[in-house]
């Protein structure tokens, strides 16, 4: 109930988007951006980088809002635009990949609480102990929060592929995520 | 196994929270929106270049070869397509052109028209040749040699009068009429007739709904004659008129000479009778008394007779529909270059059944690989002209040659009871020229199979640089 509330509240924000409308738009970004920018960090390494994805990928979403049909749940479709935006960049500019243990994932502005930098900081070693494919996999399924299909399609894989990229990841991760929530 | 799915449930929802439970910790840097909303601006009026980049974008690699590939086989078969169509028209062209001299050298037997461009002549049967543009129905053909259309009946005009010069004039005429509607001109003439204070005498009327026939005896005042003749003449085509005047004036001295002679002697006999003493005398001058009182009353209803004959002249009016069979049929003999003489016989004989003709004969002959053929075709006069056009669209034409009809009137419709009996003779062989309908079809056909070969290439590039970019 409460979610079909939600569902139709981001529905007239869609809507009022699509007539041009700003502050509908801010609205959106401030409500996806932190997600948006958690899995571009993750799948670039670099807080720069990713911030700059998210926004090419806002941008593409305001460009194209008019396509997009109210009432689809509008999470999956900015992943999808930013999924898009950060592989097709990796794949132009392959040579210039950060590893993910660099500390850039430190807000430069500085106020950052420690126990928020550790948090990171567990999580990209966790994915650092990953393949890319697997990585991308777990991303968008339990950090992004996106379903099997939205995962497949966001990423241009079958479901199956995807269903077992995850289950080995999860293999792969299973003692460290058994521990974390007994801990 | 449900232990199984169990546990992978489970795992999944450990990883949700792990996830989750570190997902709060990733914040984007801040006033992300105060650094994105100029660019909101920026990015919408950009977009209409980047829609025109991403035509250009989309227009490229394989879509450009096919599309280019189709104008290319699009223009060459437009080219094509006019050469052939320009190529057929010089055809007919020249074609139409060459027609007067052959049609005058194949049936002529007439001197023939110059200085006339149009293609077909028109023969008459006295063998003068005019041209077709010349309306042919204002020369009859058979008509009264006195009598050329507006005639002034000089003779008549002196000698039609009883009163004036003393002349007694019988004035008689026959008047062969051409109508296009019997009853009608039958109504005419009687109304004719009264009007000019005469009447009509004997009136029969036969024939079929097609030809059809009406015989009429006017009399009308003798110095109505003229007017009367006039009057006709206006109702139709003059066939034939013959007038005929008879002077009986001597006749008709010489018949009151004898009445009063006869009335004389009727008088002398009564006075005799008068006096006459004996009963023999009395019975013999009775006898001669009879006699001459009978000559009396027989002079007396001949001067009758030819007052009422001058007084009043006889008009016999025949009127006709146009008659059938008037003139000789269109004929025309065609030589055709055609790419199929089988499959162009069968669509002629198809033809020649649509429009109700006949083959008189039909025959296929090979000769050094080339078939030809040879058609004799009858068909209705009207059809004449439509079937040899058509004919002529079969393939390029080599020789043509028509021989108009030389019939005035519309005759040999497929209403009238003639057969068919225009003459075609067509002639069939098989070309040897480049262009053909056949060649221009294997020209398109290929055409499409390689518009559709390149669409297909297309697709397929197109697919394979998708994949690659997935990949």
């Amino acid at each position: 109930m409460i979610e079909q509330q939600t569902a139709m509240t981001e529905g007239d924000i869609i809507k009022r988007c699509q007539t041009g409308d700003r502050e509908a738009f801010r609205a959106v970004v401030e409500k996806y951006q932190n997600v948006l920018f958690g899995t571009a960090y993750l799948m670039t390494g670099s807080r720069t980088i990713a911030e700059d994805h998210v926004q090419e990928a806002f941008l593409a979403a305001w460009k194209n809002i008019g396509s997009f049909r109210p009432g689809y749940p509008l999470k999956p479709w900015l992943v999808r635009i930013l999924v898009n935006k950060v592989l097709s960049y990796q794949r132009t500019n392959a040579n210039t990949m950060i590893s993910l243990d660099d500390n850039s994932a430190i807000d430069p502005a500085g106020d950052d609480p420690a126990e928020d930098i550790a948090q990171r900081d567990q999580l990209r070693r966790v994915m650092q102990s990953l393949s890319t494919e697997q990585r991308q996999v777990v991303l968008l399924r339990y950090f992004a929060g996106l379903s099997l299909a939205e995962t497949a399609a966001a990423l241009g894989r079958r479901q199956g592929t995807v269903k077992s990229q995850t289950s080995r990841a999860l293999e792969q991760l299973r003692e460290l995520i058994t521990n974390d929530n007994q801990s | 196994m449900k232990d199984e799915k169990n546990n992978s449930d489970n795992m999944e929802n450990k990883a949700q929270k792990f996830f989750q439970k570190r997902a709060a910790s990733f914040k984007v840097g801040k006033g992300f929106w105060s650094k994105l909303e100029p660019r909101l601006n920026e990015k919408q009026s950009a977009s209409s270049a980047k829609r025109k980049e991403s035509f250009w974008q989309w227009l490229a690699g394989p879509r450009l070869i096919a599309i280019s590939s189709t104008l290319g086989v699009l223009v060459i078969l437009a080219t094509a397509g006019s050469l052939w169509l320009t190529r057929n028209n010089n055809i007919n062209h020249s074609n139409t052109a060459g027609i007067i001299d052959r049609g005058a050298i194949a049936k002529g037997g007439g001197e023939t028209y110059g200085g006339y461009s149009t293609a077909t002549t028109v023969t008459l049967t006295n063998g003068m040749i005019i041209p077709q543009t010349t309306p042919a129905v204002t020369i009859t053909q058979t008509s009264a040699p006195f009598f050329n259309g507006d005639i002034t009946f000089a003779p008549v005009t002196t000698t039609n009068s009883t009163d004036t010069t003393g002349k007694q004039v019988i004035s008689q005429a026959s008047v062969a009429l051409e109508v296009s509607d019997v009853s009608t001109a039958v109504n005419q003439v009687e109304t004719l007739a009264q009007n000019l204070g005469g009447s009509v005498d004997n009136m029969s009327s036969s024939g079929s709904q097609n030809q059809q026939q009406a015989n009429l005896t006017i009399r009308v005042p003798a110095n109505q004659f003229l007017a009367a003749l006039n009057q006709l003449q206006t109702m139709g085509t003059v066939e034939s008129q013959n007038i005929n005047t008879q002077d009986v004036t001597q006749q008709y001295i010489d018949l009151q000479a004898q009445l009063t002679s006869a009335q004389l002697e009727e008088q002398s006999l009564q006075a005799i009778l008068a006096k006459a003493t004996t009963v023999s005398d009395e019975i013999a001058i009775q006898d001669q008394l009879t006699q001459v009182i009978s000559q009396v009353e027989s002079l007396q209803g001949q001067i009758n007779y030819m007052q009422n004959q001058v007084a009043m002249s006889t008009i016999t009016v025949n009127l006709t529909t146009p008659t059938q069979n008037v003139g000789q049929a269109p004929s025309g003999s065609l030589t055709v270059e055609v790419g199929n003489v089988d499959n162009t016989v069968t669509s002629v004989k198809q033809l020649v059944a649509s429009v109700n003709g006949i083959i008189n004969s039909s025959s296929v002959s090979f000769d050094n690989g080339k078939e030809s053929a040879s058609l004799a075709i009858e068909v209705y006069r009207d059809n004449f002209d439509q079937v040899m056009t058509t004919l002529g669209k079969k393939g390029k034409i080599d020789q043509k040659t028509i021989q108009e009809s030389t019939g005035t009137q519309t005759t040999g419709t497929q209403q009238s009871n003639t057969p068919p009996d225009a003459m075609i003779y067509l002639s069939l062989i098989q070309s040897t020229g480049f262009w053909t309908a056949a060649h221009v079809t294997i020209i398109i056909a290929a055409a499409v199979i390689l518009v559709v070969l390149i669409i297909i290439v297309a697709a397929a590039g197109r697919a394979g640089l998708l994949r690659k970019k997935k990949a």
